[in-house]
């Protein structure tokens, strides 16, 4: 059973995008068909579709958010590069829209916003905005083309951005923190820039998997942790929020160099032990000296009289050797 | 808060087990499969670099030589360790990238461990280790309980030439501390337990002196009688001992079997045993036994489950490399 705290689940199981706590399936925009990596890897955003979810009724997903939220997902970012400012010909980074919680009805007024920007580094950086821009930050950079796990918490107190597991220093914050979202019921809209595109504001193509909003402030390393080791259920499904996993790993690769530690000849056998602790036990007749018979005259030494010799080896003709 | 932790076995109760591929039964050991620590501060899914905190042990002398070091089921190959701070030379060396956090659990692995390349003539080979619930004994004891648990791979092998099956072997006794009712050289009688256990519950299980004369002196027992709540040792305590003195005592886990040799095949019956399976997340090995008032998935303070390892080879495989498995044991806090 899902916890109380928990407003909004989306696992990306199915291809019809299924949101877990209001039981309702989100609704596409665009032409293309929807695309989810099998085994709920997540959702691929495409260049011509958005998703939009409005809870149950159209009243909105009733996150009962006011002056608390954690909000966590796992993105698979790609960076389609720079844009060139047609107004000074410089490079500029391109924006692109990923989660967007707006008032319920309204396209316009956003109340959280998530967006992805390219660094002339050629890595991303995620944008939280808040009250259509009132309040914003953003992340550390990260690498594209690299799976990453991002947990967002707001209080009364700030925001902290955490990629993968660890916190941010916050950069370009831009305003106040504001007291409260007064977010009891948002809609959401998924790869979606309400704003419309420019030259600079692109859709994303990356992939996005495991979204949650819970409607607490929830900055704990272990559950953090929890989350991106062990899945989300072990977060917000009270079957597994009292289960710990025990974690051995068994490393072994057998011995690289076998060598004789010790030998004794006892007359009837030689027995060697190795390194590993095994112990060989062998006839004395095979220990003894290995000729080369590339040399005719080895073979006149052994006095045999209808033997020859083939790339080093005794052909033995007429012969008798004892086994 | 359970904590559980994986020991070598050994022929002799109390001791450490120094040579792994001896590890093939009998009673727990005082070594732990491998040398471990904590972890002193949060490690983030790509960093390259971990900070450890020095272990109990107070130095490094064990870590020496070690190539690998296995956190949260993440094997990672580092740079020779000295000190804690450790230098990654590959994350997810067994292709699985975890965070960490302080004070997880880092252990050492070193690639010439526990396995080698003596096999039986099915090529096979066969380990036993023990499971250890070594949370601190107080009261209540309810919250030290790992309750419900189960066993399965998360990862096996990744050498496809070696595949590796485990069985559960539960103790015939699990822990238990009491205090005598009378004593003599070769007997300790406790009335308390009169009727509850069946004759020789304890067989072979290993009783110490807690408190009183004969303090931290231990004994194997070599016989338990039910009506009489008596327990018999192999050999004597002092003579000099004051016996009119009661005393504390504590009855470690009864050992597994023990078998000759890695190559033996250690017996698969009996009500303690499950038999070797290759258990995965969704079908995990766990002892519930239908009907019972208790659960025997659970493991108290100094409790035990032994789990025998199987390895198997092909024949003719040459190259033995990315030998690495990860076993994953589920619990519940009561």
């Amino acid at each position: 059973m899902l916890i109380s705290d928990l407003k909004l689940l989306l696992r990306f199981n199915t291809d019809s995008i299924f949101e877990e706590v209001s039981q309702t399936n989100m609704i596409k925009t665009g032409d293309s068909s929807i695309s989810v990596l099998s085994n709920g890897g997540g959702y691929v955003m495409q260049n011509d579709q958005y998703l939009f979810g409005d809870g149950i009724s159209s009243d909105g997903y009733s996150t009962d958010i006011s002056s608390a939220m954690t909000l966590g997902f796992w993105l698979y970012p790609v960076s389609p590069g720079l844009a060139i400012n047609p107004n000074n010909s410089l490079p500029t980074s391109i924006e692109m829209p990923l989660l967007d919680f707006t008032d319920i009805g309204s396209a316009t007024s956003s109340v959280i916003k998530l967006t992805e920007h390219t660094s002339e580094t050629g890595s991303n950086y995620l944008k939280v905005s808040m009250f259509n821009e009132n309040y914003s930050a953003s992340s550390e950079e990260y690498i594209p083309l690299t799976w990453h796990y991002f947990w967002i918490v707001y209080s009364e107190n700030g925001l902290g951005i955490y990629i993968d597991g660890k916190q941010n220093s916050l950069q370009n914050e831009n305003g106040s923190v504001p007291s409260s979202l007064s977010g009891s019921f948002l809609d959401l809209y998924i790869n979606h820039s309400v704003e419309g595109y420019s030259w600079n504001l692109a859709k994303n193509y990356g992939i996005i998997d495991d979204i949650f909003v819970l409607n607490i402030a929830n900055s704990n390393n272990s559950d953090i942790q929890r989350v991106i080791n062990d899945g989300v259920k072990f977060l917000v499904d009270d079957i597994y929020t009292s289960t710990f996993v025990d974690k051995s790993s068994i490393y072994f690769n057998d011995p690289e160099t076998i060598t004789i530690t010790s030998l004794i000849d006892d007359m009837s056998y030689v027995i060697a032990g190795r390194n590993d602790g095994k112990i060989l036990r062998g006839s004395p007749l095979l220990w003894e000296n290995r000729r080369s018979f590339s040399n005719l005259e080895e073979i006149d030494i052994l006095g045999l009289s209808s033997s020859s010799q083939e790339d080093g080896f005794l052909k033995l003709v007429n012969e008798t050797v004892r086994l | 808060m359970s904590i559980l932790k994986l020991y070598l076995t050994s022929l002799e109760p109390d001791m450490s087990q120094t040579i792994y591929s001896q590890s093939i039964g009998g009673y727990v050991s005082n070594s732990l499969i491998y040398p471990e620590t904590t972890v002193s501060s949060i490690v983030g899914l790509y960093d390259t670099s971990v900070s450890l905190d020095t272990p109990s042990s107070g130095n490094w002398s064990e870590w020496t030589g070690i190539e690998y070091i296995n956190i949260n089921n993440e094997l990672m190959k580092v740079s020779p360790v000295s000190n804690g701070s450790i230098s990654v030379t590959q994350r997810g060396y067994n292709g699985i990238v975890n965070m960490h956090i302080k004070d997880d659990i880092a252990r050492a692995s070193s690639s010439k461990e526990l396995f080698n390349d003596v096999f039986n003539d099915e090529h096979k080979q066969y380990r036993c280790i023990a499971l250890k619930n070594v949370s601190s004994l107080t009261e209540p004891s309810g919250e030290q309980t790992a309750t419900d648990i189960s066993v399965y791979f998360k990862q096996s092998s990744r050498n496809s030439d070696s595949v590796i099956r485990i069985a559960l072997e539960k103790p015939t006794n699990q822990y238990l501390n009491s205090i005598s009712t009378s004593w003599s050289t070769m007997q300790i009688i406790d009335t308390s337990l009169i009727g509850i256990y069946l004759d020789n519950h304890f067989k072979e299980s290993y009783l110490k002196i807690l408190s009183g004369e004969g303090t931290g002196q231990a004994k194997i027992i070599s016989s338990f009688d039910s009506e009489t709540g008596t327990y018999t040792f192999y050999n004597s305590f002092s003579s000099s001992y004051d016996y009119s003195i009661n005393v504390k005592y504590e009855v470690f886990p009864s050992p597994a079997q023990r078998i000759k040799t890695g190559t033996e095949v250690p017996t698969m019956t009996g009500e303690n045993i499950i038999p070797f399976f290759v258990p995965d997340e969704n079908t995990p090995m766990r002892f519930i036994i239908e009907g019972s008032e208790f659960s025997t998935s659970d493991l108290a303070p100094n409790d035990i489950l032994y789990i025998w390892l199987e390895r198997e080879v092909k024949k003719g495989t040459a190259k033995f490399e990315n030998n690495d498995l990860v076993l994953n044991i589920n619990y519940g806090v009561s």
